[in-house]
């Protein structure tokens, strides 16, 4: 269909009216039409046609669509400087699983594929690199993020995501099949569209506007969004009668109750880890489940070079193993229920104010007694703080009671520390002065009958409600149930409307992070679902007239800046990702540190805020430490937290997430009740080969099942549980009831005035198995020979010393190989290369929290392959943290029982290809498919590989991974076929997909190729420049930017002045295996413990092991050492089992 | 004629006695150049028994089955078998050498015996060549379907290739496999023809269908046993025989490179290729001794293959499996003289690790029960040496399994050990093989002659010879 030309002169017109005005129009319509246009089917009249195509015309050429049409769709004509093909980065900011996202989303032709940190952003930009003086920091500038938010591209892409408006009049379960994206698509059209809901929106509001809001209630988790805060209290405004609820699943403002206390208030809590020497934390997992953790990790990790003598130490008190337990450079395991009381002992030590002395004659720490260990850490930990007032951090966990929050606020203030690395901001709250309830009262009001409307914009309470709330029966009772939902889930079964939410990627939004900072969240694609934005929908409620999510955002930053601003600074805005200068101000306010002043804790406000019942379950003065001798089962505690994976079950449905392995455990698609092996005795379970028994855990009627995990050097007594599991609802990934379970639901067991840290629970084991799928130890090493061979490699394969003996020798972490000497069977080949690409990965610095794990992933098109292929040892990532257990030697060769180790800690090692030089892999492949590049990268040329799978076998890392299915589409005929989760790997998910990288298919072998697609295009990039050398810092592997620790450095080390050949040449820089003589590219730095004296086990305090080492060389095994080996071989296990 | 052979009771003379300065006769039962065509050819020329027809209705099946496998496998991936990381390599790796390995006893009996001038090996050569060939096509099938992606496999021939303008690697082990294994089962498959040819004109000669001997006469190539076929077939089977002894060495020891040259500890080591030959022809005469101890009886060859054939193969069972014993020990013994941590854990974790069983099924069957050939009622007893060559033959798969497996579960870094545990699909492939390789087996003795009747006709003017020469008056003299 040709647009009516004049033949002198062409017209261009913006609206139909226009269009319908002119006499070329007028002479078009009345003209016969051609053939075919008169063949058009019957029951649509020409005059009809023609409607349509004018109307088709106009909204072709009018402009003002939801949003600025080029950021979304391809084009006829590309605006300037876009190069199809190349990708674009945008700033922006979301909350994603409970944290706030200061991202670059790297987007290809409008589909965003990719989020990383925004170097740009304050957060990141006042802890930018340190220690090279050759002014190329900003060339390093980068951020970090964490594993969740690496996956959430994978979430906007899912197909199971709610794909259309779901009405339902009839709640009563079951609730049928879940509605998700790739249903609707099948049946064209859902039964309801948002014309729909539009109606029926417009006269409930119509009849709530009559009586003031009268039965309206609000669900809403509280985040710091401005927008949405400022357009809730609108609504609020507008109904004074309506009711507000905030719910949170995973509580977070215990900090702020605990302040409220010491008589401040209103205002957030900011810490600068960067700023403290020594900092302690009680019970927080400031890299992992924190919410601040990546900012955390990078303000850490610029303290940890030791040859800027600036070595930061970090205590860490918890129950768990966390990630922050295994980066800590002294750990002590203590139940999360003694924390108050260890608090208390712990000001008592910094009131009486005098520092201990160590007497001359004094036991080591290994030779210590239980109790004596902990007088011994409580001591120490006081003297060290008092030695650094004004630089050092007590930092509590969110899970905590607001008790031990105000403890530690008062520690924080008498250490002179406020304003110095804690810093008290002012916030302003949208929210002050509204009145709200609890979701406890929420549903006892529901239930009678007091409210006719909800609408939900939390994300499903239904699942993460603690188990004494019956939210489905308050639900059903309240007549319409309006849920903002991102699933067809198990909230959403019980509203009357489920509309599709936007993913943060779709729409418009803002936050503020930690300090304030104001960023905008802009969308990046066209809602993929067709859903609608939480700000959208608040608009609606609040009877707005301007419905442009992008304008009502603009509003608030109009607010926040008042006079200054500009169309200028709003682009602005959205360019950087934030606005300059919107930090909070330091709030005024001072800590009222006399203990007799002190107003009891106030009652809970919100849900969930872990108090740990109005009872203490102990003497609060008095610290009950477990002997792991001796458990006592009457003191049991089952600690709930959100899972390092998929958070509180948000990101059930996430396959990267499911299959990322938790940083401890190592395990994937399940949850488990975590316990030390002294409880799992005392409990009479075990754990063996793939299998673990189960136990059953009952709080009151409330009961749940599920497999044990042995986690050596957990707190004894304490048992922990991830949420976000056994969900009923969330799609062929996260589980569908009836048809597959991945992992089981701990929520029943939460108590609403217990929600992370329960106590008076009753726990017993069963002699039921269940199967259980982990990334390493594939089964529980259980023999001895095993057991003991692992912590004698761990020792040479991740090097390890104490600040102290690298103080004493810089070169300890070569001493190893100190006379080995490597031959080559025949004169090695000059290799000339252009570039020597290698790597550095700082193990001082690595915390082994996953985001570079699912970086690469992201990155290199990985697919996942589900629980049955991960127990089979087919996981497919890249890059894997391989985790090692080592111990107290001296203690637990004294106790005698090498299958329970003392004081166990944990090291981490990230590990993928290191693209030996003398690479075995590409020695032995017949069809010469895994080669090197002339840039000395060992690459993979996946057309020629046909899967002999003997480079595999040949690779002393095991890096390589092998296609046994067609991961990317479906396994295969009959098998698989009872694993659903194969359909998350097709359709709408191949979105996802990074076209710079293939897609690899069954039957080929893959690994890392050090981002081979970035290196070439920086190769391109410099050619196209004319030549210029590629610089350091030009490229940047996935894993690189994903590191908030700095951890990993790649480059050229054919550049001297580059970081990795400075790293390489570091003293504490070691290849592991290269007594193989294979030149790995890849290099570690040793890690550093930095433990104060006093606390060194007696291997820390001489070093023997090393010694030995130096002076007949690593591969020793003589006679005069057989003996050593026999006995040091029990000595120190890694006991899973 | 046939009668006087059949009728004969084999236990009125026990060959396998040994009387100083005499020599043994290698056939017995009076046996006349006739009496020799009748007895062999009467295998093929009479209708089969009943339980040939069992055999190959349950062979053919599995046969099918194994196929319709390869199929599956083919649509589906590797993945249905239980290969994993660390573990990349399992059963049909394993089943490779392990057929490879059964693959050696044929030509070992036809070339390097017939150097040395055995002449016992007359019996026995044609069925062990036989088998060889069927051992090596099962052989050859695992690692083609093997590979990820088995279409791809003729990859691996250096052929010249158009659209890549490459050669394969010529550094990788696997490569010198496809030419070592080519290489033995072309030679093997010419030679083993090539002593065919007389029997099957004697075949052609007595066919009393139109058909057979159109056949057979095509395969014969117009055999007519004047002298001067017979003089340049003697040169050219001695010439084939040279040819074909050091492939005896070469293949095993190439096999054995696919584990040597890497690096992995308990695969990297010097001792492989002669241990691997040892145990190849030691597992090979293990699967002679399995096959030929029934097909005597079901044919009632028992005066062609006589016992004392039998205990000669037994006793160099027991020679290979002391060999074999002496690797094992050997390999402990330099895991700790050469100091080297990992290769010392290897061997422990071999012996004392998760794969402990498999370890001492593997010295159990290898080691210790072909020590009981000491004993001469055990080596000439058939049902007893029958039941301990299956045990070989277990102990010698075992064997391959506990090199391939232990060795990658649990190599240089702990974080990636892993237990290989086989699927259904393992089990039944390793199954299916052996469908195919008695499906081939059974026709082989249902359509050729079993016994090289030429070559032991030979015997028997040797054995006149001897017995006139010696003045021996045994029972077989003067027919």
């Amino acid at each position: 269909m040709k647009l009516p030309v004049t033949a002198s002169e062409k017209q261009f017109f913006r609206s139909v009216d226009q269009l319908e005005g002119t006499p070329e129009f007028n002479e078009f319509l009345e003209r016969e039409f051609p053939v075919a246009a008169s063949e058009f089917p019957e029951g649509v009249s020409r005059r009809r046609w023609m409607q349509l195509m004018g109307a088709s015309v106009a909204f072709a050429g009018a402009s003002g669509c939801r949003y600025y049409r080029e950021e979304f769709a391809g084009f006829v004509v590309p605006p300037s400087g876009r190069v199809a093909g190349l990708p674009q980065s945008f700033a922006t900011n979301f909350v994603w699983a409970g944290k706030v996202v200061n991202g670059l989303v790297k987007s290809l032709d409008g589909r965003p594929i990719k989020v990383d940190g925004n170097a740009m952003h304050p957060m990141f930009a006042t802890s930018a690199n340190s220690g090279y003086a050759d002014g190329k920091d900003e060339k390093f500038a980068q951020a970090g993020s964490d594993a969740a938010t690496q996956a959430a591209v994978l979430s906007l892409y899912d197909p199971d995501r709610l794909g259309w408006l779901v009405q339902r009049d009839d709640r009563s379960l079951p609730a049928g099949k879940m509605v998700t994206v790739a249903e609707s698509v099948a049946q064209k059209k859902g039964p309801v569209n948002w014309t729909d809901f539009d109606i029926a929106a417009r006269s409930q509001l119509e009849t709530l506007g009559g009586n003031g809001g009268e039965g309206l209630a609000i669900v809403y988790e509280p985040a710091p969004t401005p927008t949405f805060n400022r357009l809730l209290a609108e609504v609020a405004a507008k109904f004074p009668k309506a009711t507000l609820v905030p719910y949170e699943s995973v509580y977070g403002r215990n900090a702020v109750k605990g302040l409220e206390s010491l008589g401040v208030s209103n205002v957030t809590v900011n810490h600068r880890l960067d700023k403290a020497t020594v900092i302690v934390a009680i019970d927080a997992d400031l890299f992992g489940s924190e919410s601040a953790s990546v900012i955390n990790a990078r303000q850490f990790s610029i303290n940890r070079d030791p040859n800027g003598g600036n070595m930061n130490r970090l205590y860490c008190i918890e129950s768990q193993f966390s990630t922050t337990g295994s980066a800590a450079d002294f750990r002590y395991a203590l139940q999360s229920s003694q924390m108050v009381a260890f608090l208390k002992r712990l000001e008592a030590a910094i009131d009486a104010g005098t520092p201990f002395e160590a007497s001359a004659e004094e036991l080591n720490y290994s030779k210590l007694s239980p109790s004596e260990r902990l007088e011994r850490v409580l001591q120490v930990i006081a003297t060290d703080l008092l030695a650094n007032k004004g630089k050092s951090l007590v930092t509590v966990g969110y899970q905590q009671d607001p008790a031990a929050h105000q403890i530690a606020m008062r520690i924080n203030a008498k250490l002179e520390n406020v304003g110095k690395t804690l810093f008290l901001l002012d916030a302003p709250n949208e929210l002050a002065g509204l009145k709200s309830i609890k979701l406890d009262e929420f549903a006892r009001q529901a239930a009678n009958g007091q409210f006719n409307t909800a609408w939900i914009f939390a994300p499903n309470p239904v699942y993460t409600v603690a188990g004494d709330i019956d939210l489905p029966a308050a639900l059903l009772a309240i007549k319409t149930v309006v849920y903002a939902a991102d699933y067809d889930d198990e909230t959403a079964v019980y509203s009357t409307w489920s509309l599709p939410l936007t993913h943060p990627l779709e729409a418009w939004s803002d936050v503020r992070s930690a300090d304030g900072t104001y960023g905008v969240c802009q969308p990046m694609i066209e809602p993929v679902t067709g859903a609608r934005s939480s700000i959208e929908l608040l608009s609606i409620l609040a009877g707005f007239e301007e419905l442009d999510p992008a304008k009502i955002v603009s509003g608030t930053l109009q607010k926040l800046a008042g006079g200054s601003f500009t169309e200028r600074l709003w682009q602005e805005a959205l360019h950087d990702g934030f606005l300059k200068d919107s930090q909070y101000q330091v709030s005024s306010a001072t800590i009222n540190t006399a203990a007799e002043d002190l107003k009891p804790l106030p009652a809970s406000a919100i849900a969930a805020e872990g108090e740990n019942g109005s009872e203490p379950t102990v003497a609060k003065n008095e610290v009950l430490f477990s002997d792991p001798d001796n458990v006592d089962l009457s003191r049991l505690e089952v600690v709930v937290l959100p899972s390092d994976t998929v958070y509180d079950g948000r990101l059930a449905n996430n396959g990267w997430m499911q299959e990322c392995p938790q940083p401890i455990t190592k395990l994937t698609w399940d949850n488990a009740a975590l316990m030390s092996v002294s409880t799992a005795r005392a409990l009479g379970v075990g754990q063996s080969r793939a299998t673990a028994e189960m136990v059953v855990i009952r709080q009151g009627d409330a009961m749940t099942k599920l497999p044990i995990f042995i986690v050596p050097g957990q707190a004894e007594g304490t048992i922990v549980v991830a949420l976000g599991y056994g969900r009923s609802r969330a799609g062929s990934v996260g589980g569908v009831s009836g048809q597959f379970d991945v992992g089981h639901s701990i929520q029943g067991l939460r108590r609403w005035n217990q929600a992370f840290i329960l106590n008076g629970i009753e726990v017993s084991g069963t002699t039921e198995p269940y199967k259980l799928a982990t990334t390493q130890d594939h089964f529980a090493i259980e023999d001895q020979l095993g057991m003991g061979e692992i912590p004698r490699r761990a020792q040479v394969i991740v090097r390890e010393g104490t600040l102290a003996s690298y103080e004493k020798d810089h070169q300890f972490a070569k001493v190893s190989h100190h006379g080995l000497k490597i031959d080559s069977l025949w004169k090695e080949p000059e290799v000339r290369e252009n570039h020597a690409w290698g790597m550095s990965i700082d193990l001082n610095k690595c915390s082994g929290c996953n985001a570079c794990v699912i970086a690469c992933q992201a990155e290199n098109n990985v697919p996942i392959v589900g629980k049955e292929q991960v127990s089979r040892g087919r996981e497919m990532h890249w890059l894997r943290i391989d985790r090692y257990f080592t111990a107290d030697r001296e203690a637990t060769a004294a106790k005698g029982d090498s299958t329970n180790p003392v004081d166990p800690r944990i090291v981490t090692q990230p590990m993928a290809c290191a693209h030996c030089e003398t690479a075995p892999c590409e020695q032995v492949c017949p069809v010469a498919a895994t080669v090197h590049t002339e840039d000395g990268i060992n690459a993979m040329a996946y057309n020629r590989c046909v899967g002999t799978r003997y480079c595999a076998n040949n690779c002393p890392y095991k890096v390589r991974r092998f296609n046994y299915f067609n991961y990317n589409q479906k396994y295969g005929y009959f098998y698989g076929w009872q694993d659903k989760r194969e359909t998350a790997n097709t359709k709408l998910q191949s979105l996802v997909l990074n076209p710079d990288v293939t897609v690899r298919g069954r039957g080929v072998m893959e690994k890392c190729t050090y981002c081979v697609q970035r290196v070439q295009n920086a190769k391109i990039m410099a050619r196209n420049k004319g030549g210029v050398p590629i610089a350091d810092g030009d490229v940047r592997t996935a894993c690189q930017e994903a590191c908030a620790s700095q951890a990993i450095v790649f480059g050229d080390l054919n550049d001297k002045t580059s970081r990795v050949y400075a790293n390489h040449n570091d003293p504490r820089s070691y290849a592991v295996l290269e007594e193989l003589n294979i030149k790995p590219r890849t290099q570690y730095l040793a890690r550093l413990r930095n433990v104060p004296v006093r606390l060194m086990t007696s291997e820390q305090l001489n070093p023997t092991w090393n010694h030995s080492h130096s002076e007949h060389g690593e591969e020793h095994h003589g006679d005069e050492h057989g003996h050593d080996h026999e006995e040091h071989a029990g000595e120190h296990e890694e006991a899973h089992s | 004629m046939a009668s006087i052979a059949t009728s004969f009771n084999p236990r009125e003379i026990d060959n396998t006695v040994e009387m100083p300065g005499t020599r043994a006769p290698l056939i017995t039962g009076n046996q006349t150049y006739t009496s020799i065509t009748e007895l062999v050819c009467q295998v093929a020329e009479r209708p089969q028994p009943p339980i040939w027809y069992v055999l190959f209705g349950f062979s053919l099946l599995t046969a099918i089955m194994f196929f319709s496998l390869i199929g599956y496998l083919i649509l589906t991936g590797v993945g249905i078998w239980g290969n994993m990381s660390p573990v990349f390599w399992a059963w049909p790796i394993v089943n490779f050498v392990f057929w490879v390995g059964i693959g050696h006893a044929g030509t070992l009996i036809s070339a390097i015996l017939f150097l040395f001038r055995q002449n016992w090996r007359t019996s026995i050569n044609r069925a062990a060549e036989a088998m060889t060939i069927f051992a090596v096509i099962c052989a050859g099938i695992f690692p083609g379907i093997h590979v990820g992606r088995a279409w791809l496999a003729f990859w691996l021939t250096p052929y010249p290739s158009l659209n890549l303008w490459m050669w394969p690697q010529f550094r990788s082990p696997l490569l010198w496999d496809v030419f070592a294994v080519g290489t033995y089962a072309s030679v093997s498959l010419v030679f083993w023809y090539m002593g065919l040819i007389p029997d099957l004109a004697t075949y052609r000669d007595r066919s009393t269908t139109k058909f057979r001997r159109m056949i057979y006469g095509v395969f014969s190539l117009g055999w007519t046993g004047s002298s001067r076929h017979w003089m340049r077939y003697e040169k050219a089977y001695t010439l084939l025989a040279a040819l074909a002894t050091p492939l005896v060495l070469s293949v095993h020891t190439v096999v054995s490179f696919d584990f040597a040259v890497s690096q992995l500890p308990g695969w990297h080591t010097t001792i492989f290729p002669p241990y691997f030959v040892a145990g190849a022809i030691f597992s090979g005469f293990g699967m002679v001794v399995t096959l030929l101890v029934p097909v005597r009886k079901i044919y009632k060859l028992e005066n062609v293959i006589t016992l004392r054939h039998l205990e000669n193969m037994n006793k160099i069972i027991l020679a290979t499996g002391s060999l074999v014993g002496l690797a094992y020990a050997t390999e402990f013994f330099m895991a700790w003289y050469s100091g080297n941590d990992y290769e010392t854990f290897a061997f422990i974790n071999r012996a004392f690790g998760p794969y402990w069983w498999a370890y001492w099924i593997m010295v159990s069957c290898n080691v210790i029960s072909p020590q009981l050939f000491w004993f001469k009622k055990l080596r000439t007893t058939p049902i007893l040496m029958w039941i301990i060559s299956i045990f070989v033959n277990i102990g010698m798969w075992f064997e391959r399994f506990v090199i391939t497996v232990t060795s990658l579960s649990r190599d240089f870094l702990p974080s990636s050990w892993g237990y290989f545990s086989p699927t259904l699909f393992d089990g039944l492939m390793f199954f299916g093989s052996f469908g195919l390789f008695m499906t081939l087996f059974l026709l082989f003795c249902r359509f050729l002659p079993v016994v090289a009747m030429s070559e032991v006709r030979g015997i028997i003017a040797i054995q006149k010879h001897a017995a006139h020469g010696h003045g021996e008056k045994d029972s077989s003299h003067g027919h």
